[in-house]
């Protein structure tokens, strides 16, 4: 224990000494501005607007609130306020003591496109410390074609450089040789753990709400953690606090319809969105038997008490239910409420407090009178996390705070929902963990030409009761388990601990006014685990915390990149290298049974992963045509003792080359035209290289794990947007999103495997390849009204 | 089970389409393949030996060559190949005289193909007794099966030893003839019975006149796992949401295919009569 804490003071001193250090060097008398900066249509808090003293060269980007904070020498300067796609504000202030200065923003319109190129905000590719991160435009993702013409966020996630998708059809994406449950995603801070509306077609977030999105595949600052290879934090809109509107859309799968207003106006708003699928309606109509179908609703008050307190309350209700043939029904959905406090305790100490909870279960029924049941799963999440925000001097701003997280899993309750049931009610053991992190960083201005960001994370995670633990004589015998004695443990009683330090470091290096290079490092510590040995994650699939039996997944990575912009910030390039190296990886032995398992703890096994890839992007962000080429080359390989006789095998998200391009022309006032183009190497799959026979059964024969490749795979779409010219004159707006998916009908694979060959309802003795591919060309309109 | 989800996603797809290709896979070294059963019946058994073939290939790699013999550490049963030398049988081995399983008695299977020796072990258990078969009309028959009269199904009551961990195969019979699938395994796990087997419905249906019939034999653990292993070989999507594909696990030594299966098994007939 003494070695443990002299283990987490040493790295601690260290943050003591250079806070202290800054607080030092932050004493001489200055002025600090600060304020809030907000859309001027509708009061939203604008993230990431870039606030520069041209005279100083000197400037600070608001943070995840719109808050910014910024000290200097008192003195006459010129303040520019500029953010993409807004006009740069520009104010001339004498700064004598703290002043505050909230700014308002205006949307640019065409004429004013011109101005906002030469902002200094458009060169944050290259100037930003920001490395291996991508923000979504959310007028491209509007815009961009989509299947049924539902515009979704993880569809354009999934484009990105350095991401990887397992086909269409799937939310699931892989992050730079990551699997897909390595992905923290958080809406409004609670994380979402799965997000798939039917499956994956779409994904849980309704795009009409998304204020600002934005990925970390690496580079990621010390307040993020809990999972190791991406961060995708998605923000909605707060509501428009100067006057009431709303907007709706009817679409081919899904309508949708939003209100928002002021509570009282500058002061509180409100804002609700619902969304609903209607297939089953035409499943109804058509007489079929089948039901599907999801929603999901957000909503969100926000009120500043006063430009020192402000509360936000935000909640995410969403389900997907599936009935087939009126007898096998299943749904799932995803709960999340977050409460929030933003509070300024000086002008220059921002704090963030919030509560969350989020729940995601699952259910299976079948409805028969011998063999009916229910089955639920149920994970719970309950967290308060405390953030401070500290902008010390221009040239330090540090960021600190603690998180506090408690779960409970329910891995599977089986009860029969029929008394005629032969089956009786059964439950697996809850599962309990408490997270505790503590994360100090600090981004700091060297020079005018070196910025850094450094940071540490310490996660402290224990697996606790009450519970009833097995210890296993041997830990990897799934055939016959042999529980040697079972330990109790009381609520709240450790059953282990694991301490992970989780260093952070980026720095950027300006070589001159239009590139620069940068370079990251980071840790990554992740405690809970997806039960799935599949290659995309069911809504069916089961988390489990680290315990005895799971040690918490750990990821290294190194990412050096190239940043440059051309033509006047018009263009934005950049080349991106990265390594990472996973130890503890979670994977299952061949045949595990993970389903409903009560000895699921001898079906783990844990292994090493590498990755190593590079990623190529040029976007271009003004003028008529726009878009962006993203290309990746990766490589990954997991070894895993007790999978593929230990031998390494490529990941099942092994793709060497991804490349997605997309294009966007403004015509005209009217009319917008995007296409994306997607080209992937074929994922890996395991396929039989004989058979034999087995009774009156022909098995396949396999030889080697993920030894082939699917068929290439790639589709282009396209699509144009209409904004009617009567729209200019009246309040209500309107636009139609007319698109088509796989423009040319590609047989895109979508998974492949052996089945016996039949020639009329009989077995012909041979066997054969069958290739499920999901969407030919795919027209869809979609109409959308906003007022 | 695995499948059914990418099933579903076609079906809510509505335009998913499948589509047989042909694929250039690797050539395989052949693997043996054992079948091996052993039940409580006074009768004689048999052991079939035989090779994996190309995915490409059909029919069976027959082995006639190997050595075989079953033994419960006292007694020695020596098998012969095809000893009436019909052509259908080839590779099949049967014992030389008609013996009986003892319930608790562990059997090892030995195989000897040119001087490599594939050994199994398995003990042989207790299984319950049908009770009885109730004919009912099935809730939701298929068309095919409505087409020809197929409407009745057979329930199955049981007692179920609750203190005992079981696993039970059904197989089931119309007019004496063994039902056959590609890909559906009847194996079941005791785990969330209660203490008697009420009502088990009969995956196949019947029409009137027919005589129904169920064989329920007992599995180890071992036996039980090679079974769900098959069903879910047989039934995998290609991993996309289901494990990638794995070979069954059995008992046998050097990696030989197939399974040594030791049960006891009790039989229920039943005339349709509605």
């Amino acid at each position: 224990m003494a070695k443990f804490k002299w283990r987490i003071l040493k790295p601690l001193l260290f943050f003591v000494f250079l806070f202290f250090y800054q607080l030092v060097s932050a004493q001489t008398s200055k002025a600090t501005l600060h304020g809030y900066v907000r859309d001027a249509a509708n009061g939203e808090e604008l993230i990431g607007v870039t606030v520069y003293f041209p005279d100083l060269q000197k400037g600070v980007v608001t943070n995840a609130y719109g808050f910014y904070s910024i000290t200097v020498e008192g003195g006459a300067y010129n303040i520019t306020y500029s953010y993409v796609g807004y006009a740069t504000v520009t104010k001339n202030l004498t700064l004598a003591s703290t002043t505050e200065l909230n700014i308002e923003l205006e949307e640019a319109t065409e004429t004013m496109q011109e101005v906002v190129i030469s902002a200094e905000a458009a060169d944050a590719n290259v100037t930003d410390i920001a490395i291996s991160t991508e923000k979504v435009d959310m007028t491209q993702l509007k815009n961009m074609p989509a299947v049924f013409g539902e515009p979704d966020l993880i569809k354009m996630v999934q484009m990105m450089p350095g991401v990887i998708t397992a086909g269409e059809g799937t939310s699931a994406y892989f992050v730079r040789g990551g699997s897909a449950d390595q992905n923290l995603i958080l809406i409004d801070e609670a994380p979402i753990y799965d997000p798939s509306h039917l499956f994956g077609y779409i994904s849980v977030f309704n795009s009409d709400v998304i204020k600002e999105s934005q990925l970390y595949k690496g580079g990621i600052p010390a307040r993020y953690g809990g999972r190791l290879s991406s961060i995708l934090d998605v923000r909605t809109i707060d509501g428009n606090n100067k006057t009431f509107g709303g907007a709706a859309s009817i679409g081919t799968l899904a309508s949708k319809a939003m209100i928002e207003g002021p509570i009282r106006k500058d002061k509180g708003s409100y804002l609700l969105s619902a969304r609903r699928s209607y297939a089953d309606l035409f499943l109804k109509i058509a007489g079929n038997e089948n039901r599907v179908y999801f929603y999901d609703i957000n909503a969100k008050v926000n009120w500043k008490q006063s430009n020192k307190d402000r509360f936000f309350a935000a909640g995410y209700f969403g389900r997907d239910a599936f009935k087939l043939g009126g007898v096998f029904g299943f749904d799932w959905g995803n709960t999340t409420g977050t409460f929030r406090w933003n509070h300024l305790f000086s002008e220059k100490l921002f704090s963030n407090t919030t509560f969350i909870a989020s729940q995601f279960d699952y259910g299976l029924e079948l409805e028969d009178e011998a063999l009916g049941f229910r089955w639920t799963s149920v994970i719970n999440e309950l967290s308060i996390k405390q953030h401070f925000n500290w902008f010390i001097t221009p040239k330090n701003e540090l960021d600190f705070g603690y998180n506090l997280t408690y779960r409970r899993f329910q891995p599977g309750y089986l009860q029969p929902n029929v008394e005629s049931s032969i089956f009786d009610g059964v439950e697996l053991e809850k599962l309990y963990a408490l997270d505790h992190a503590l994360y100090i960083g600090n981004k700091q201005v060297v020079s005018d030409k070196l910025t850094m960001e450094y940071g540490l994370r310490l996660s402290i995670f224990q697996n606790v009761g009450p519970g009833d633990v097995k210890i296993y004589a041997d830990p990897q015998d799934n055939i016959r388990p042999e529980v040697v004695r079972v330990d109790s443990y009381n609520s709240l009683e450790p059953i282990i601990t694991y301490y992970n330090w989780e260093p952070r470091f980026s720095a950027r290096y300006l070589l001159n006014d239009v590139s620069s290079v940068k370079f990251s490092y980071n840790r990554m510590a992740q405690n809970v685990h997806l039960i799935s040995s599949g290659t995309v994650p069911l809504p069916f699939n089961t988390w489990n915390p680290s315990s005895i039996y799971l040690e918490p997944q750990l990821a290294d990575q190194i990412a050096a990149g190239y940043f440059r912009n051309l033509k006047e910030n018009a263009y934005e390039m950049s080349f991106e290298g990265f390594y990472k190296h996973m130890q503890h990886v979670t994977d299952f032995a061949d045949n595990a049974n993970i389903f409903f398992n009560d000895d699921i703890a001898t079906e783990f096994r844990q292994g090493d992963s590498e990755a190593y890839g590079f990623e190529f992007q040029v976007k271009k962000n003004v003028g008529k045509l726009t878009g962006f080429i993203n290309y990746t080359w990766s490589k990954t390989v997991r070894t895993v003792p007790g999978v593929n006789l230990g031998e390494p095998f490529p990941s099942n998200y092994d793709r060497r080359n991804a490349f997605n391009l997309l294009a966007s022309y403004k015509l005209s006032e009217r009319w917008d035209f995007t296409s994306t183009f997607t080209y992937s190497t074929g994922r890996p799959i395991t396929l039989p290289t004989g058979q034999y026979q087995y009774q009156y059964y022909n098995p396949s024969y396999i030889t080697e794990r993920n030894g082939y490749l699917l068929p290439d795979y790639h589709r282009m779409d396209i699509s144009a947007v209409l904004v009617p010219l009567k729209n200019k004159n009246r309040h209500m707006q309107t636009k139609w999103v007319f698109s088509v998916y796989n423009v040319y009908n590609r047989k895109n694979a979508f998974t492949l495997y052996s089945q016996d060959k039949e020639v009329d309802d009989q077995p012909t003795g041979e066997k054969e390849f069958v290739m499920i591919y999901l969407f030919p060309i795919v027209p869809s309109v979609t109409f959308n009204l906003s007022f | 089970m695995n499948r059914l989800f990418v099933l579903l996603i076609a079906v809510f797809g509505l335009i998913a389409c499948e589509e047989v290709v042909d694929l250039d896979i690797n050539q395989s070294t052949p693997q043996i393949v054992i079948e091996g059963l052993l039940t409580n019946k006074d009768t004689t058994h048999y052991v079939k030996v035989s090779r994996s073939i190309q995915f490409y290939e059909s029919g069976l790699n027959p082995v006639t060559d190997a050595t075989i013999t079953v033994s419960n550490g006292s007694q020695v049963y020596l098998y012969s190949h095809n000893p009436g030398a019909v052509d259908s049988l080839n590779g099949y081995y049967f014992s030389d005289v008609a013996y009986a399983g003892s319930i608790g008695e562990a059997y090892t299977l030995s195989v000897n193909v040119g001087g490599i020796e594939y050994m199994a072990t398995d003990t042989l258990k207790n299984v319950t007794e049908i009770d009885s078969l109730a004919v009912v009309l099935a809730p939701n028959p298929d068309e095919d099966d409505e087409a020809e009269g197929r409407i009745y199904q057979v329930l199955l009551f049981a007692e179920e030893p609750p203190a005992t961990e079981d696993f039970y195969q059904f197989q089931f019979f119309r007019n004496d003839t063994l039902i056959t699938s590609t890909n559906n395994v009847y194996v079941f796990d005791d785990d969330a019975l209660g203490d008697r087997l009420d009502g088990l419905p009969s995956p196949i249906l019947f029409k009137e006149g027919e005589k129904a019939g169920v064989e329920i034999y007992s599995l180890t653990k071992e036996q039980y796992l090679f079974y769900t292993d098959l069903s879910n070989i047989l039934n995998s999507d290609g991993g996309m949401f289901s494990p990638p594909p794995a070979n069954p696990r059995n008992t046998f030594t050097n990696n030989a295919l197939g399974l040594w299966q030791v049960s006891a098994v009790r039989e229920g007939n039943v005339i349709i009569v509605p």
